[in-house]
């Protein structure tokens, strides 16, 4: 029982698991790119035949990133992550422990990994002060004995040993973050046409089909768009009032600019023609070229400028079949067929040319909503932290080099004798080329060449 | 459109250092490599200039913005990020032979960008969704990275050559040596890769409201990402260091390009750039 006990516990705290799970989340990845995800079945069928259909069915491959097997992969990654930091543990402690050898002598420098040994000219007291304030300078952590020989011990960059702890605790704060977000948190979709009050969301992904009300409302005064001169939009904006019980504030949200409130937050995602429009047209008089403004709000007739007869706005759309933007209108005359037509925004010789008439339509303005993103994600500044904790990790890790060093001089014939030994517990490649540095500082600073 | 122009003839400049730098590998010649730094740094400095210049033009068209967004600009300055940071390592390792190895990507990438019809070079003002800082930061620390990248994977093919134990390959620093300089640039690499993915999150969630969205895109540098810390943990594992990982570092960059572009030309039109609000 202990036997098994241990081998599980062994085989969750390995690197090679680690590997192997990397590399399995990559493949995963990899398929969820390759494979269209979340059609229909018939897609499947259609691409892939019986097999593969049922292999993606038995699977989850249709939708890989939420497969059970891949929330599995990562539950392991965690434990796996936890393992093995708690095993580690107690060799990185008694690494940073390991500095308590008080009698440096020859023998212990020269079975360092690192180590150089020098004859100076330089009496020995000049040697000692030149030599503290070179290594005063550079270290932080130091120790100076001088009985009976003169030795300094310098270590700097201990943290360095913490950086993977600190990586891999960042990581899963921001795997912990991923779940509260999955768990708690929501998102929807909200339309609000210009003039009016809403505070319905309509959910998405797992809970769509259903409704939300804030606890507060939305009003949407006007929703603009900015263009660049060749045609290309700037910006799309919506002006928003927000109206808490007695308090009421405005405010603009843009793409890239979402408006934040009580743990809320708002996207411009969309926009469009509202359900029932007020439209202005500018209406031309073919013969004279004379030009009116007339307001006709949705499915009421408004009688055209000679009084002879009026116009009715009967149907509105966001995008009629890619022409954008189009509304259809019915022209009544006394004593006539009602005349129907549609009326592009894009397009705005359209009217006259498809149409015969006293007058000819452009649309001016019309009444739009807005189209908001809600977001409600209690998991997101969880997840920024442990990327912040993440990122500090790295820069721990990877660019602070511990250095230990020590160094022992005592006086000799023909002047000062120095043995410099070094210590790399991890980057030793690295840790060479900074030791060779050091033994060729403290050669110039005691001027004795090689 | 000035820029541009110059552009087109740094391309050329670099395929002269690239030939230099394969003058002193072929022909022995120390005298050359101080003749190849300078022409490489000469070079720089003019691609460098040309990047202000597109800057200042774009401003000057009343649409400015930092010459970061669109495919050319991306390829210019993924090119200036490899030649940037060789001519670092160059300097710190003093060795002036990789150059043969590192300047055919910078290379390539300026002639794919100067002369490939695929490629619009002209500045085009931002849609709203691209407009951000983040994005800005973003797309910097991930072409540094891919940068690094680039240079660990030639890097990791001089390794190769060097394990042949063909006396050609004596000039090169030791294997020793070369696998401390790919495990260094990966690093680097790995920690602005991480950082760009980060900034990236931060930016599709203040533009689009979900930091994560399983895109394409998103989802391939996810992988790159887990291909470079497999190998970062490879090391760590006995016995694992010499060949396995030049291997792993060369697959790593493949990936790094179909990032950059398989996704967008292979992966039929996800990525959410475009895509109008
Ligand atoms: C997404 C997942 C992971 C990432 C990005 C990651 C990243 C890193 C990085 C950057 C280092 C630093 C290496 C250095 O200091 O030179 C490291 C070290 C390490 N990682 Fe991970 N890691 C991950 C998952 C894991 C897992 C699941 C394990 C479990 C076994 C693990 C075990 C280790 C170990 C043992 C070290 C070495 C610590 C040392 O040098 O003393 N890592 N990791």
């Amino acid at each position: 029982m202990r036997v098994t006990l241990q081998r599980v516990l062994k085989f969750f705290t390995s690197v090679r698991l680690a590997i192997f799970l990397l590399l399995i989340l990559a493949v995963a990845c990899i398929i969820g790119t390759l494979l269209p995800q979340s059609q229909p079945p018939e897609v499947y069928l259609k691409q892939f035949g019986n097999v593969g259909s049922k292999i993606i069915n038995a699977f989850s491959l249709y939708d890989v990133y939420h497969a059970r097997w891949f929330q599995v992969l990562l539950s392991l990654l965690t434990l796996n992550l936890i393992a093995c930091s708690l095993d580690r543990f107690p060799k990185t402690w008694r690494i940073l422990q390991y500095n308590a050898k008080k009698e440096i002598d020859e023998k212990f420098l020269s079975h360092l990994s690192f180590n150089a040994h020098f004859i100076c000219k330089l009496p020995f007291e000049e040697a000692k002060e030149k030599l503290s304030a070179l290594f005063k300078k550079e270290f932080s952590q130091l120790e100076v004995a001088s009985n009976p020989d003169f030795v300094i011990h310098v270590k700097k960059g201990s943290i360095s040993h913490w950086g993977p702890y600190i990586i891999h605790g960042g990581i899963l704060v921001i795997l912990i973050g991923g779940l509260i977000s999955s768990i708690f948190g929501f998102s929807g979709m909200m339309f609000i046409p210009e003039g009016e009050v809403s505070n319905t969301i309509f959910l998405e992904g797992r809970k769509h089909h259903q409704v939300y009300n804030l606890p507060f409302s939305l009003k949407c005064d006007k929703f603009t768009v900015e263009y660049y001169d060749n045609g290309m939009p700037k910006e799309y904006l919506s002006h928003i009032t927000v109206i808490d019980n007695q308090k009421k504030f405005k405010t603009t949200i843009k793409v890239n600019g979402p408006l934040d409130y009580k743990g809320f937050r708002f996207y411009q995602a969309n926009f469009g023609v509202a359900s029932n429009p007020t439209v202005t047209f500018e209406v031309t008089e073919r013969k004279t070229g004379k030009k009116f403004t007339l307001t006709a709000p949705f499915n009421t007739p408004v009688p055209l400028p000679d009084e002879q007869g009026a116009i009715k706005v009967v149907k509105a759309f966001s995008d009629l079949m890619n022409f954008g933007p189009a509304f259809q209108v019915v022209i009544q005359k006394p004593n006539q067929k009602p005349q129907t037509s549609w009326v592009l925004s894009k397009f705005p010789e359209f009217d006259a040319m498809h149409r015969k008439g006293k007058y000819t339509l452009v649309v001016k303005d019309f009444t739009r909503f807005t189209g908001l993103e809600v977001k409600k994600d209690p998991g997101v500044w969880v997840v920024w932290i442990g990327c912040i904790i993440l990122v500090g990790g790295l820069m721990i890790s990877f660019f602070i080099i511990p250095q230990k060093m020590w160094l022992k001089l005592a006086p000799h014939k023909q002047g000062c004798e120095v043995w410099l030994g070094g210590m790399a517990s991890k980057r030793r490649e690295t840790f060479k080329h900074i030791f060779q540095e050091w033994a060729n500082e403290v050669k110039e600073v005691l001027t004795c060449g090689t | 459109m000035w820029n541009i122009k110059i552009l087109s003839y740094v391309t050329f400049f670099y395929l002269g250092c690239f030939l230099l730098y394969l003058g002193i590998l072929v022909f022995r010649r120390r005298s050359l490599e101080k003749i190849a730094t300078y022409a490489t740094m000469l070079t720089l400095t003019v691609h460098t200039i040309s990047i202000i210049l597109r800057w200042v033009e774009s401003h000057k068209m009343g649409i400015g913005h930092a010459p970061l967004s669109n495919l050319y600009e991306s390829l210019i300055f993924f090119a200036w990020c490899i030649v940037f940071l060789y001519l670092v390592i160059e300097k710190k390792y003093k060795n002036h032979i990789l150059g043969a190895f590192v300047l055919p990507f910078a290379f390539l990438t300026m002639a794919y960008a100067s002369f490939s019809p695929d490629v619009n070079s002209r500045i085009e003002p931002l849609l709203p969704a691209l407009k951000s800082n983040w994005l800005i930061v973003h797309v910097i620390t991930c072409f540094l990275a891919y940068g690094a990248f680039a240079i660990s994977c030639g890097l990791s093919v001089v390794y190769l050559l060097r394990k042949t134990g063909n006396k050609i390959w004596d000039i090169f620093p030791s294997q020793k040596q070369l696998d401390d300089l790919i495990y260094q640039t990966i690093a680097f690499g790995f920690t602005l890769l991480t950082i760009g993915i980060i900034t990236g999150a931060v930016w599709a969630d203040k533009a689009w409201g979900k930091y994560w969205s399983w895109d394409p895109k998103e989802t391939w540098s996810l992988i790159t990402w887990l291909i470079y810390a497999t190998f970062i943990h490879c090391r760590l594992v006995k016995g694992w260091r010499e060949t396995k990982m030049a291997f792993l570092s060369i697959v790593g960059f493949v990936s790094v390009l179909f990032t950059y572009f398989g996704v967008n030309f292979l992966l039929s039109g996800l990525h959410s750039y475009a895509k109008p609000s």
